[in-house]
């Protein structure tokens, strides 16, 4: 099966096309893969030690690589994923075309998001106005919670529609803070 | 020697005080707030009582509820920890009225340095050298303002009650100052229930160096060498090591005589630390000191050969130091990271959760001084510690490669952690060859240190195959590789779909 991969890294994207080829008599187990990456095939042997952690032997050399989801793209968004392998952290978007009824990507297609509060806590300071247009990883408030004071940042660009919360207020665990069109 | 102690604290540092326990044969009392039931330092105790809902304010924070508890156990002893009541005179007094012992420096000293601008005047009065800056409390900001020009930017705004990094504000330009004197004085009023603030002239580029002291009742007080402290993030300690880098033993001897001469101007006794700023040119200013336990003590006891913990309770219990000073040997090098539940790919963002999972460092030379275990759900309402790991090494350098081998050992899945970053900083240049100050970790994080330097063909690919392959099972495809009729995979995938973590966002219906 053929896939449309978009990977980011920090503020790097890149677009890559992954093909899963057919299982073949040659391969010991269910657990060996054969992809080819950009036209490049290469095997793989993958075991999924635990739900979203894999260990990925690939060209002799052993990696591991943990699945989770990224944290500020809406629940919607079956298809986006934050990697870690190793050190590194990538957000990597996996697009079926057979699947994907409408074009284009999950991250850019979204319309309006609400920015909830990932958890309990007070608004000390709000650092956007309602109209502005913010950047990607942009702070848009500061929220005290577990102790420590924390920036919210943007999950992408855009315009801030509505702001539901003045500062000092306190709010509870999915409470919607601002709207970003 | 007390046969009952009770620890008025939670999480890895009651945990740490109770092993001194059991090693000394002392019975131990936990006390636990609503939502810390299930927490280790609860299960690890021999006894345990609740003391209220959540908020620190009606639990840890409440000296009637642990009196009561202490008195129902009968326990002889309180350990405060660090924290919540380990530097409250109340407390002290309060255990002191109810004739149990607060394993702590006497009252009156705890008074004198809590207070920061006291102290200041009592080391200015000594002769022995301080930040430059006020030694009273600013009541207006008009005065702010004209000591501000006098001194000359860059300046510090800070606390007189502070402590933890709150309440404190660097000010670089006359234009900012008014608004860093009004979130100063609020999180001050806030934190610590005193609005008061004085200042200090901001010195370019210090190292913070803290000087631990150690004393008994009988006039006996020397020190155990020093912590390097300057990898801070947003004034926070985050990595600690003893020696550091930059002493040599004459500094070291100087520093350890000036801190021996503060504890002794407060009449101390007890576990103790005198904090200093390093200038460039080796000059040390006192900066505070803290009457109790450090969170960092651990790299002194591999460094020293010393328990801190078992020394408090010794000195409390009225025995003579068993060492002087000339006794005192720092041997090899030892690092501590403060290992916390938060995000380092979404600025540091708190990620309390579920511990699924969790695989330990060990081997050589490695301490994990720990309040979690797998299974255990980190709470909402406190300081997200989950460890400190340790290493000792006979040198810096086996002590930084020990230190990134235990890191790579380190698993914890379920919540996001700060071990990425510490990896990281592990292999940073500057780090390595030892050049550090206060501002270092902020100066990384600007320049990005979590970001996209030092990029990896390989990993990219195994992001790539990892995801791809996820979503094809989450999406039950019968593509490669197909699901095994295994019934802990099905599960583990439903349980998956179930608990996604909760995102920043959703959209709106």
């Amino acid at each position: 099966m053929k896939l449309e991969i978009k990977l980011q890294a920090g503020s790097k994207a890149s677009k890559h096309h992954l093909e899963i080829l057919p299982r073949h008599a040659a391969q010991a187990d269910m657990k060996s893969i054969r992809f080819a990456l950009e036209g490049r095939t290469a095997d793989a042997h993958v075991e999924e030690i635990s739900p979203g952690i894999y260990s990925i032997l690939l060209g002799g050399r052993s990696y591991e690589a943990d699945v989770t989801r990224p944290v500020g793209i809406p629940s919607g968004s079956q298809n986006v994923f934050a990697v870690t392998v190793g050190l590194r952290r990538y957000q990597v978007e996996v697009r079926d075309p057979r699947r994907t009824r409408r074009g284009g990507s999950e991250i850019e297609n979204l319309g309006p998001q609400e920015i909830v509060a990932p958890m309990p806590g007070k608004i000390v300071r709000v650092l956007v106005q309602e109209n502005q247009m913010v950047a990607r990883d942009q702070g848009l408030l500061v929220m005290e919670a577990m102790k420590m004071q924390n920036e919210l940042r943007a999950p992408r660009g855009g315009r801030v529609e509505k702001i539901y919360v003045g500062e000092g207020w306190g709010v509870e665990s999915g409470a919607r803070l601002l709207r970003l069109g | 020697m007390f046969s009952k102690i009770l620890i008025a604290n939670r999480g890895e540092i009651a945990v740490r005080v109770m092993r001194a326990c059991r090693e000394m044969g002392i019975r131990t009392v936990a006390v636990y707030s609503d939502v810390d039931r299930r927490s280790l330092h609860v299960r690890y105790a021999d006894e345990a009582y609740g003391i209220g809902p959540a908020p620190s304010t009606e639990s840890y924070l409440r000296i009637d509820r642990i009196l009561d508890a202490a008195q129902r156990s009968g326990a002889e002893a309180i350990h405060p920890g660090y924290g919540f009541l380990a530097e409250n005179p109340e407390f002290a007094r309060a255990c002191d009225a109810a004739g149990i012992t607060f394993i702590g420096p006497p009252v009156e000293a705890m008074e004198l340095m809590g207070s920061k601008t006291a102290s200041r005047r009592a080391v200015i009065q000594a002769g022995l050298p301080v930040v430059p800056g006020t030694d009273h409390n600013l009541e207006s900001f008009e005065e702010v303002a004209r000591l501000a020009a006098e001194m000359g930017y860059p300046v510090m705004l800070k606390a007189s009650s502070g402590g933890g990094g709150k309440g404190l504000r660097l000010v670089t330009a006359p234009s900012e100052l008014e608004s860093a004197y009004r979130t100063a004085r609020s999180e001050a009023q806030n934190a610590f229930n005193d609005p008061s603030v004085y200042l200090e002239k901001y010195l370019a580029r210090p190292r913070h160096v803290e000087i631990q002291i150690l004393g008994d009742r009988h006039g006996n007080l020397i020190h155990l060498g020093e912590r390097e402290c300057s990898l801070q993030r947003r004034h926070q300690k985050v990595m600690e090591e003893c020696p550091s880098p930059v002493l040599d033993e004459d500094l070291r001897q100087r520093m350890g005589e000036t801190a021996v001469h503060i504890g002794k101007l407060a009449g101390y006794w007890n576990a103790g630390t005198v904090e200093f700023l390093l200038d460039l040119d080796r000059h040390f200013y006192f900066l505070e000191m803290n009457t109790r336990l450090q969170v960092e003590h651990p790299v002194t006891e591999l460094v020293v050969g010393i328990d801190l913990v078992k020394e408090q309770f010794r000195v409390a219990a009225g025995e003579r130091l068993r060492w002087r000073q000339e006794d005192v040997h720092l041997r090899g090098a030892a690092l501590e990271c403060r290992v916390y539940a938060e995000d380092p790919a979404n600025n540091f963002f708190p990620s309390p959760g579920l511990i699924s999972r969790l695989q330990v460092p060990a081997g050589p030379g490695i301490r994990r001084d720990s309040g979690v275990y797998e299974g255990w759900r980190i709470p909402l309402e406190y300081d997200p510690l989950i460890s400190k790991v340790a290493v000792w090494g006979t040198d810096r350098k086996e002590a930084i490669a020990r230190m990134s081998r235990a890191l790579a050992e380190y698993e914890i899945v379920g919540v996001q952690t700060n071990v990425p970053f510490f990896r990281r900083l592990l292999e940073h240049e500057d780090f390595l060859a030892g050049r550090l100050d206060t501002g270092f970790i902020d100066r990384v994080l600007a320049a990005g240190l979590m970001g996209e330097e030092g990029h990896s063909e390989d990993d990219e690919r195994v992001a790539i195959l990892a995801a791809a392959l996820h979503a094809q099972r989450q999406q039950g495809s019968p593509s490669p590789p197909a699901a095994t009729n295994n019934s802990w995979k099905t599960a583990g995938r439903q349980s998956l779909l179930h608990h996604w973590p909760r995102g920043l966002t959703r959209t709106p219906r």
